[in-house]
């Protein structure tokens, strides 16, 4: 029987500090695995994976892009649960994303200083005055080296005591509030406690997840202005360390499910940026590969 | 914009597979998807979704389902309504294997989706072995010809569960 190979992350920019998505990939297989002896109803019963299928196409649509900095003045009702962490150094904050004004709900209660992507325009304008001020780290996702620069300037922010305690979104980009992605790892890996934040908006309100290839950010801005108050949870939830043995990425994935649970998303392998690109013919080989075993080793069973 | 009079349309063409709520729902599902705003999703559009790209099936139900227009496309995702009779399920299933649309699964069709399933870890010699020896035990040969009533009898007391949930907000 083979034994699946060591399979390799794209050795795109994008994926350098990406997890793994084979390391997350349910280690079952979707396609059903039959016990007992093999007979003819199992091997045309596909209802499961047919059931996958129509699944992905009624389901709502995962990751947009980017989302932008958002200011206006807006009724909000919050809730926040659990007791905030008391600030100390060596402390990150990581949360799920849904927009930008994650941030400011996130804000009113605690000066974070937040890492973001840097916008053009006017957004960028917004971005350098307004949050200047409580302290962000820039990025520029196109620039090659800036993800050292990056990695550097936030281990120092969180070693300095002065500063404001660091709040940061690790899925990098927005996502429709029914679901977590991957979160990237970089967050878990500065030998901080991390205090994991979910929030969740109430949809019967406001939908203020910002699909960008449909609406521009001015009409987004405009929609959420004059549309009932936002209404959403954000629960403050116990702050964890790194486990001796675990790895950075185990780590991430702890935290992403106890937000996830927390917040009543789903979580789902992929990464933030799968939709610019196929997902690699590996996923579909992983459910391949186990469907195929199971029928070899029931084979074996007369 | 979908018209009370267009949902109703779709729903007697679905066999009522589908409540009104829902297909509102698989409207703005399917808005979503034809990006172009064709009135169709194309094969594109749907290996656009990461989770129907990686599905090992999801050539053959490009071919079932490119083109479609909305009416239709309800009309094809009602075997996945809990309303859905297991009759109508099975012969979903059925119309999966017969490529050809001539109401027959073969040997071939039957080995096709096998080896969309199980991909190269399979040989292909032990695949066709499988497979004749299943056929063997439930009293078919390699020249069997199934026809959708074979399919209800092999398939009618499994359990079978295919059920999708459409969301509604």
């Amino acid at each position: 029987m083979r034994s699946p190979g060591q399979l390799k992350s794209s050795s795109s920019e994008l994926d350098l500090d990406g997890p793994n998505i084979e390391d997350y990939l349910p280690s079952g297989s979707s396609i059903q695995e039959p016990l007992g002896k093999l007979r003819l109803r199992d091997l045309l019963d596909i209802s499961p994976t047919l059931t996958e299928a129509a699944g992905a196409i009624v389901d709502r649509c995962l990751v947009e892009l980017i989302c932008s900095f958002f200011v206006a003045s807006w009724t909000g009702v919050v809730k926040y649960h659990g007791p905030r962490p008391s600030m100390r150094p060596k402390q990150v904050f990581v949360a799920n994303h849904t927009s930008m004004i994650d941030f400011i709900i996130l804000e009113q209660m605690t000066a974070f200083a937040v890492i973001m992507q840097k916008h053009p325009g006017w957004v960028g304008l917004l971005q350098s005055t307004i949050l200047e001020s409580v302290g962000c780290i820039w990025f520029n996702r196109s620039e090659a080296k800036d993800r050292e620069i990056v990695a550097r300037k936030l281990r120092d922010h969180v070693q300095g005591t002065d500063n404001n305690p660091l709040l940061i979104f690790p899925e990098g980009t927005c996502v429709n509030n029914h679901y977590t992605v991957m979160f990237k790892k970089g967050a878990f890996e500065l030998g901080c406690t991390v205090c994991p934040v979910a929030i969740k908006y109430n949809k019967i309100f406001v939908d203020a997840f910002w699909n960008s290839r449909k609406q521009s950010f001015t009409m987004h801005l405009l929609q959420l202005m004059t549309s009932w108050a936002v209404v959403c949870d954000v629960w403050y939830l116990e702050p964890q360390t790194l486990r001796p043995g675990e790895t950075a990425i185990e780590f991430a994935e702890r935290v992403r499910d106890i937000i996830s649970v927390r917040a009543g998303l789903k979580k789902v392998p992929w990464d933030g940026y799968l939709k610019y690109s196929r997902p690699s013919p590996k996923h579909r080989e992983r459910k391949q590969q186990s469907f195929a075993e199971s029928v070899l080793r029931r084979l074996d069973e007369k | 914009m979908l018209t009370q009079y267009d949902i109703e349309e779709v729903q007697q063409h679905c066999n009522h597979a589908f409540s009104q709520q829902e297909i509102v729902s698989l409207y703005e599902r399917f808005c979503q998807l034809d990006r172009n705003n064709g009135g169709f999703i194309s094969a594109e559009e749907f290996l656009s979704v990461p989770e129907f790209a990686v599905n090992p099936l999801s050539q053959r139900l490009l071919r079932m389902v490119d083109g479609l227009n909305f009416k239709e496309f309800v009309a094809f995702l009602s075997a996945f309504s809990p309303h859905a009779t297991l009759h109508q399920k099975i012969e979903f299933i059925f119309k999966v294997y017969d490529s050809d649309g001539n109401g027959k699964v073969t040997f071939t069709d039957m080995l096709d989706v096998l080896r969309d399933l199980t991909g190269t870890f399979i040989s292909e010699k032990q695949r066709e072995q499988v497979l004749t020896d299943v056929l063997d035990e439930a009293g078919y040969t390699k020249d069997s010809l199934m026809i959708l009533s074979d399919f209800v009898k092999i398939l009618g007391n499994s359990g079978l569960k295919i059920e999708v949930e459409v969301p509604v907000d």
